[in-house]
């Protein structure tokens, strides 16, 4: 029974130590590769810069030389390409590459959708998406896996920006849940006038969308979309009215003071620190009885908010002088002598 | 005669069925993170730090560094900190009374003055003394604070932070530049699901490196350096891979790791009187998850690294190793109710159980089965061919685990490396369980000794340069 056992063992480990043998030698051959490739698509690069310089950023003249002829080459074009459109927004620019690859590059991407390994696949719809290859939509279509969120989401940016209308569609129908943070980056390829229409549907939406729609909308700072978000401070869901109210926030406009007041007691101390920050966009006139009693919150938050907004106005240092004169709040006066501070040091 | 048969049949068969236990467990793992990583082989990483390097799109996070005289490697580390592509994140680095010239060197580095700033002690801690902000990188703040040990120093630092997410750095690590940001990736992702995310600890011995960032990577000269590099890549890569994919995650790094301010004030921050601290709050979140009965994770990130220095003497590294092994122990103490115990879910029957068998209590019986081996070869007969089945568990599951690691981590990492670093380490592999397995072991069992007694040890570790990490489990 030992022996046998030994016997295996012995097996096991020699076959183990040919693998990473093996292993080994793939490696080193790997690298050797790698090397090589990295050196001619250096050579490359070094060979065509001017050409490509003149090509996109001085108007000259498009020569076949500078269509990929190999995989090395089409690699080193990708990262000429990245380079461009992540360092400089330039909409002439930007269309010089997109024809580009939607002529020389298109058929590339077009075989990398089929292949089996995913990582090849997934680097094609990010190049589709970059290149704004709008042709190759359909073969994303026809590759992807519906069931994984990567490859779903990569579709979705793809719609986002190349196919706005299909997307509104597929987003309104859309059962999975993306991340915040990946709505948002979803939303954010779209026009204010595209996301006002979701904001019409927003209870069709999925949760963490309805939150990256008002998120988006309100970076955006558009004006127009000050009534629809006005419409959502009456939500039910306190996250959407907190959402809402920062967004009124980074906007930056108040239009009708009152329709904020009723939050200065909410019981929910969010809505009560974000309209702490809004009131920086009202006279310290009209908003300083709330902002003290703000200043006297429970929360450590909201009185802080409380009184920097009241410091930045600029009959706020007086009017906390007088706070802390008339109060018995020991931490209202604690937080204001901490912003009168700052703005002494910052004089 | 026949007693001493009847020991050596019951120890060899309990060691050899340890580690068959072991050899298959870590089969398993190596074989799933291999799976794991093969699909994202190649898949182009700039792409996602493109899309979260827009403030729009990230989450705020206060980076805190504890130090306790760092004055060899804390003005490296605040100059990798600071140039972190990350849209928003201040740093807070909290000298718990240093008595080198720490303090000195980061005011004047960073032309820090002191200001006046109410701080809400959301966790107890000991006293601040003076608050400090930098002129030349506002988002720079120093703390000087009474001497309470790192735990506390992390406190502060918790209580000072203005964003919701804080990662701890250690006073002499280095960070990539997109670390941050590709540790907060699976945070961003997931819409407060994952509440800590613990990066890839990796040694910079050897590494030229100027101002925070690194210009050449190469492999230490020193082979005990090098011996622990092939460890800490059998260990992040094998281990918490699959522990990370089943949310079993008890160890993340307290080199580098994010967590959600929320869930640790509310844990309770972290524990003083710990020596391993960082495991310690890891531990107290997934028990206050429970509690709560919230769907939350703690996750190990692969692709961040942070560079750290390894001890280079082994009198240092017996210091560090047997206090590593003793915070792992009293965190499993501390928390041994949760074994076994179905309410804990994955983490009370599958973790914690791995950790007091393998981890814990596993030096013990290696060093057993070293010391099997040796009264086996002078018996004899068969005694003879249980030691030979045992060295060749030991060689499987000390040299082939191993060779395998360094062949992944360079495979999976796509890195540029020297084919003769490769085979040195390759090579040294197969002397590990000659010198550096058994020492090790040793010193792991005066850790548990040490947890015995109740013995208290707080390493100090020679800095060179980038120095060395604490409170690492391997």
């Amino acid at each position: 029974m030992i022996e046998l056992s030994i016997q295996l063992l012995l097996s096991i480990i020699a076959i183990l130590f040919l693998f990473c043998g093996v292993a080994m030698m793939y490696l080193i051959y790997q690298r050797r590769n790698e090397e090589r490739k990295k050196y001619e698509m250096e050579k490359y690069i070094q060979k065509t810069k001017i050409l490509w310089q003149e090509y996109i950023l001085e108007d000259g003249r498009f020569t076949d030389t500078l269509i990929p002829k190999s995989k090395i080459q089409i690699l080193a074009v990708e990262h000429i390409f990245l380079s461009y459109l992540r360092n400089i927004s330039n909409p002439i620019i930007q269309q010089k590459i997109y024809s580009f690859a939607q002529m020389n590059l298109k058929e590339y991407y077009k075989n990398e959708l089929k292949s089996r390994n995913w990582s090849k696949k997934m680097n094609a719809m990010y190049r589709i998406a970059d290149f704004h290859i709008k042709e190759l939509i359909s073969a994303c279509e026809v590759s992807i896996n519906y069931k994984r969120s990567i490859e779903l989401f990569q579709l979705l940016k793809i719609y986002s920006i190349l196919e706005k209308e299909k997307f509104i569609q597929e987003i309104l129908l859309c059962n999975y849940s993306f991340s915040e943070s990946g709505y948002k980056k979803l939303f954010s390829y779209l026009e204010v006038e595209m996301l006002q229409r979701l904001l019409e549907k927003i209870e069709i939406l999925q949760q963490a969308a309805q939150y990256a729609l008002i998120d988006t909308i309100a970076a955006k700072g558009s004006m127009d979309v000050i009534d629809g978000l006005e419409e959502l401070l009456a939500n039910e869901d306190t996250e959407i009215r907190i959402r809402t109210l920062r967004g009124l926030e980074r906007i930056g406009v108040i239009r009708d003071l009152e329709m904020y007041i009723p939050f200065v007691d909410s019981t929910i101390w969010e809505e009560r620190l974000m309209v702490a920050k809004l009131f920086k966009y009202a006279p310290l006139t009209y908003t300083a009885e709330h902002l003290e009693k703000l200043l006297q919150d429970s929360n450590w938050w909201v009185r802080s908010k409380a009184a920097s907004t009241i410091i930045e106005d600029p009959r706020g240092y007086q009017r906390l002088k007088e706070f802390i004169a008339t109060t018995n709040d020991q931490y209202a006066i604690d937080m204001a002598n901490e912003v009168l501070e700052k703005r002494m040091r910052a004089v | 005669m026949i007693i001493l048969d009847y020991l050596m049949w019951f120890f060899g068969g309990v060691i050899i069925i340890y580690m068959l236990l072991v050899i298959v467990t870590y089969g398993l793992m190596f074989v799933f993170a291999l799976l794991k990583l093969r699909k994202e082989y190649r898949l182009d990483q700039t792409e996602m730090d493109d899309t979260y390097i827009d403030a729009f799109y990230s989450k705020p996070v206060s980076v805190i560094i504890p130090a306790y005289n760092e004055e060899v490697g804390i003005v490296d580390s605040i100059h990798s900190l600071l140039s972190l592509h990350y849209p928003e994140f201040e740093i807070i680095i909290v000298n718990d009374g240093s008595t080198d010239c720490t303090q000195e060197l980061v005011i004047e580095h960073f032309q820090m003055r002191k200001i006046e700033k109410i701080i809400k002690m959301e966790i107890p801690t000991d006293p601040i003394i003076q608050i400090y902000q930098s002129q030349i990188h506002p988002n720079c703040f120093l703390v000087e604070k009474v001497n309470g040990g790192k735990a506390d120093a992390l406190n502060v630092g918790i209580n000072v932070a203005n964003y919701p997410y804080f990662c701890s750095v250690d006073g002499d690590s280095i960070l990539e530049s997109t670390s941050l940001l590709r540790l907060m990736k699976p945070i961003a992702l997931s819409d407060g699901e994952v509440i800590a995310a613990g990066g890839n600890v990796q040694i910079a011995n050897g590494m030229n490196m100027h101002l925070g960032s690194i210009l050449e990577t190469n492999l230490s000269k020193n082979y005990l350096v090098t011996m622990q590099i092939i460890e800490y890549f059998r260990a992040f890569l094998i281990g918490r891979i699959t522990l990370s994919k089943f949310n079993l995650v008890l160890i993340i790094s307290g080199a580098f790791s994010v967590f959600s301010k929320k869930w640790v004030v509310e844990a309770g921050g972290y524990t003083k009187s710990m020596i391993g601290e960082d495991m310690e709050l890891v531990v107290k979140l997934h028990r206050y998850i429970r509690k709560k009965k919230e769907n939350k994770r703690i996750e190990f990130v692969e692709n961040p690294v942070c560079w750290t220095e390894a001890p280079e003497t082994m009198a240092v590294l017996r210091r560090q190793r047997r206090r590593w092994h003793q915070g792992l122990l009293e965190s499993l103490w501390n928390h041994k109710t949760m074994t076994f115990n179905p309410k804990y879910g994955g983490i009370g029957l599958l973790s914690f159980p791995y950790f007091w068998l393998i981890e814990g209590l596993g030096p013990i019986v290696e060093l057993g089965g070293y010391i099997y081996i040796v009264f086996a070869f002078f018996l004899g007969d068969i005694y003879y061919e249980i030691a030979i089945l045992l060295l060749l568990s030991f060689v499987l599951y000390g040299v082939v685990f191993s060779i395998m690691a360094v062949l992944f981590e360079v495979w999976s990492k796509n890195k540029t490396f020297k084919v003769a670093d490769l085979i040195r380490m390759m090579l040294l592999s197969f002397t590990e369980i000659f010198w550096y397995r058994p020492i090790t072991l040793i010193w792991r069992c005066e850790g548990l000794l040490n947890f015995l007694v109740r013995r208290r040890e707080w390493g100090k570790m020679d800095r060179k340069g980038i120095s060395s990490k604490e409170q690492e489990s391997i």
